[in-house]
């Protein structure tokens, strides 16, 4: 015994010392699992798709047996994506268990990025397209938010690139990003004229918008005592005796109001 | 199923990979955090080693030792690529200091220490704590039996079984003994 005591002493070192004692986050031990899952998936070509039928058109949803890899509201462009991306023609097949989270999220129950397989993006686009996924529906946040909540503030034009070449748009909501003047700007899934009807489809009308764009860049709430973007959600059906304009965040926190949680005023590009 | 039926399964199958992954997993993960010392890099270590695994996995073969100690010897060689490349040293355990090597082991040093750290983390939780702070912070009894709050008898019951247990393990996975 004593023997075999020093060997294995000789033998363990000091590195099992903390091996023993950690456990990984069981989120990060599932989402490495789906995402492995994944990609063994469109490995062996064992993807399939199946349609979903939105107010402003059909999408087309392709997807392993956990994660959505790609979508799109034109079968012929996806069809050419496929091709691309994946090298291979996914079989039709419909999904009870993806389809019921696709609703999920396309109703704003339930983050996009959770079903959606990112894998063969750079962890800087993983981030932008998570953050993406935080924007609540009827909501719409500014491409330089992203940035600066993605952990660089710089890389405003990364950022809009990433989101430009979202793999599966509806389910990351890409089209909740916008000008910094909350103009709409872009979209690839079928222009500005498209962008607008997906976000008037999820409460975010025409009037709302023009609210937005026409309030001060920073509104504080003098009842809460906190101010936020104009885009924060309900602002605009705020009884406007109790907003306040600011014109900066340091105006508002020298005034003593507290950023809101929600909208995270101050991750703006406000120079 | 068996584990070479698994392996050779989770070539074809996703479902398989993600049974193969869950068997494995947590003891890979104590491994990297092993190596990274903490939490951020042993999930990107656990993640890498995933991902060479699945690309290397048709060139596995199965010499009779654990799946684990396989992807062990990956996250180990990651974990050193890893360092030189950001030009640091990884916080790597002083028994990767050159040691003069006993002769009655067949295997290479390093190998043999992947193969006891994978036996390590094979074996139950109470267990591998008592072989940890009995072994690698070297209490004694008493002090184990403080730590843990269980008689000294128990102790050395526990330890008398995780070495037998140990030794069962080592044997089946290769790492044989002269003496």
């Amino acid at each position: 015994m004593a023997e075999r005591d020093d060997e294995l002493r000789d033998a363990l070192g000091g590195s099992v010392l903390d091996a023993v004692r950690e456990e990984p986050d069981p989120g990060f031990a599932l989402a490495l699992r789906a995402e492995l899952r994944g990609r063994q998936a469109r490995a062996t070509q064992n993807l399939w798709w199946f349609d979903v039928d939105l107010p402003v058109g059909t999408i087309r949803l392709v997807h392993d047996e956990e994660l959505v890899h790609l979508v799109d509201n034109d079968p012929y462009r996806l069809e050419l994506r496929t091709q691309v991306d994946l090298g291979f023609e996914p079989r039709h097949g419909d999904s009870k268990r993806v389809r019921a989270a696709a609703e999920q999220v396309l109703s704003g129950r339930k983050r996009g990025s959770e079903l959606a397989f990112l894998g063969e993006l750079t962890p800087f686009q993983q981030t932008v397209l998570r953050t993406t996924s935080r924007i609540p529906r009827g909501g719409i946040r500014p491409y330089s938010w992203v940035a600066r909540e993605a952990g660089n503030p710089g890389a405003v034009r990364a950022a809009g690139t990433t989101l430009s070449h979202n793999p599966v748009p509806f389910i990351v909501p890409c089209h909740r990003v916008v000008h910094a003047d909350w103009s709409l700007g872009k979209y690839s899934a079928g222009g500005p004229e498209k962008k607008r009807e997906v976000l008037a489809m999820e409460g975010m009308t025409d009037s709302r918008l023009e609210w937005i764009q026409h309030a001060p860049r920073f509104v504080g709430t003098i009842d809460a005592q906190a101010f936020c973007l104009p885009a924060c959600e309900g602002l605009d059906e705020t009884d406007p005796s109790n907003l306040r304009a600011f014109a900066s965040p340091q105006e508002a926190v020298a005034a003593g109001y507290e950023p809101c949680e929600t909208c995270r005023p101050i991750s703006i590009d406000w120079d | 199923m068996n584990e070479t039926a698994l392996i050779a399964a989770a070539r074809t199958s996703p479902d398989a990979f993600a049974v193969l992954y869950d068997r494995t997993q947590p003891a890979l993960y104590r491994f990297a955090y092993s190596l990274a010392g903490n939490h951020t890099g042993a999930e990107d270590l656990t993640a890498e080693t995933y991902k060479r695994a699945l690309t290397n996995l048709h060139r596995y073969e199965d010499r009779g030792r654990p799946f684990e100690a396989w992807l062990f010897t990956i996250a180990r060689n990651l974990a050193r690529d890893g360092g030189r490349r950001a030009g640091r040293e990884l916080p790597l355990m002083d028994h990767d200091e050159p040691v003069e090597e006993p002769v009655s082991f067949g295997l290479e040093r390093e190998e043999r220490q992947t193969l006891v750290q994978s036996a390590v983390a094979r074996l139950p939780m109470i267990q591998r704590r008592v072989v940890v702070l009995r072994f690698g912070r070297e209490l004694s009894v008493r002090q184990v039996a403080d730590e843990l709050d269980k008689s000294e008898a128990a102790i050395k019951q526990l330890t008398y079984r995780a070495v037998n247990r140990l030794r069962a393990l080592l044997l089946e996975a290769g790492y044989e003994h002269d003496g």
